[in-house]
């Protein structure tokens, strides 16, 4: 019998927090810092630039939304260059209170003069502090860079109620 | 009630449960028909902040079924966040959406050389501004952290993708702060085509 009302506890309260659960709003506007060594493409990038608006469905099904990344490289002879990448999201969940992750594909455009790269994967995660600041974890295509550090500007990850 | 039966209760729970949770999620996952997802950045061109870069994302959802959520006593309230982050300025913002009223653009002058109505500080349609006949939303909210700071604009989804395509209008917000808590009086744009990023704007079942 003890066994029994276990289960039963347990049932209601899973069924319970699937219908409590919210939407997720993932937005940021932001700028932030890869640290020393960070590269992409064969190019050193030194900073972030970041803007978000993502809605997370409350029952992880999916997610829609636009990420619009900005990446500062040096080239190889000290120039600066601009990699632009543009993403739909379509999927999505909420890790934590504070850690959305977001996925979908997009364009990369490496600001070389080169044709932008559509239907590249991306994945980002965006992990919130109090300050509205944290963490930007990116991943491009088969590259998985290191954390961004957010060193101004807003990020939030809340639920839409 | 005997042991079997309340077994039997048990199990059929578990299996409705299991239904619910797992099963085919379409209808649950966005309830709302009129929803808009923006974010990119664009060049002000406010009389306090013209060129600075305007860094900017945004949630919102409206669950009237004609797309209008006037907040407060008047109407239902939308669901939505914001951000705002004037690089040069320094003025970063973010808080929550309590109205907004989606559209489609309009225009009295079919030739396309007047601005449209909702953005009428912008370029006309034939001069690459935001056209008429497609969505927008009017959106305001009022920002987390900083008392009598307010935020809003109108969206304009003009089509893919989004560079100089899509538009951002009426802008005000503020007064905010910089992230040192430096006070920055309210900022001000009137009607500019995305530089990077993309507004996508839902008003079709």
């Amino acid at each position: 019998m003890k066994r029994i009302t276990f289960l039963l506890i347990a049932f209601l309260a899973i069924a319970g927090s699937a219908f409590a659960q919210s939407d997720t709003s993932a937005t940021t506007a932001a700028k932030g810092t890869f640290p020393s060594g960070t590269s992409f493409n064969g190019l050193p990038i030194s900073a972030l630039q970041i803007a978000t608006g993502v809605i997370v469905a409350a029952d992880g099904s999916g997610a829609e939304g636009k990420l619009t990344i900005a990446l500062t490289a040096t080239t190889l002879l000290g120039g600066q260059q601009i990699i632009n990448i543009e993403a739909d999201i379509s999927g999505g969940q909420r890790a934590a209170t504070n850690v959305a992750i977001v996925s979908g594909t997009g364009t990369v455009d490496m600001g070389d003069g080169t044709p932008p790269l559509p239907g590249v994967p991306i994945i980002a995660t965006i992990t919130t502090d109090s300050n509205h600041l944290g963490t930007v974890g990116l991943a491009i295509g088969a590259t998985t860079l290191p954390s961004a550090t957010i060193g101004d500007g807003s990020m939030t990850v809340t639920d839409l109620q | 009630m005997g042991r079997k039966k309340i077994q039997l209760g048990v199990w059929a729970l578990a299996i409705l449960t299991s239904f619910v949770i797992f099963g085919d999620h379409t209808a649950y996952a966005f309830d709302s028909k009129f929803r808009v997802e923006a974010a990119g950045w664009f060049l002000s061109d406010g009389p306090t902040t013209n060129g600075n870069e305007i860094k900017f994302g945004v949630t919102g959802k409206c669950a009237n079924s004609t797309g209008v959520c006037p907040g407060g006593t008047s109407g239902p309230s939308p669901k939505g966040h914001f951000e705002y982050f004037d690089i040069v300025s320094g003025m970063r913002v973010d808080g929550t959406l309590n109205q907004a009223v989606f559209y489609t653009t309009t225009s009295a002058d079919l030739t396309g050389m007047t601005a449209i109505d909702q953005c009428p500080n912008a370029p006309s349609p034939a001069f690459g501004g935001p056209p008429a006949g497609v969505p927008g939303v009017q959106v305001h909210g009022i920002c987390d952290d900083y008392s009598g700071c307010t935020f809003s604009m109108d969206l304009i989804d003009g089509g893919e993708p989004g560079k100089l395509k899509d538009f951002v209008c009426n802008v005000s917000v503020g007064p905010g702060q910089t992230k040192n808590h430096t006070p920055v009086l309210t900022e001000q744009s009137f009607g500019q085509g995305l530089q990077r990023g993309n507004i996508k704007i839902n008003n079709k079942d």
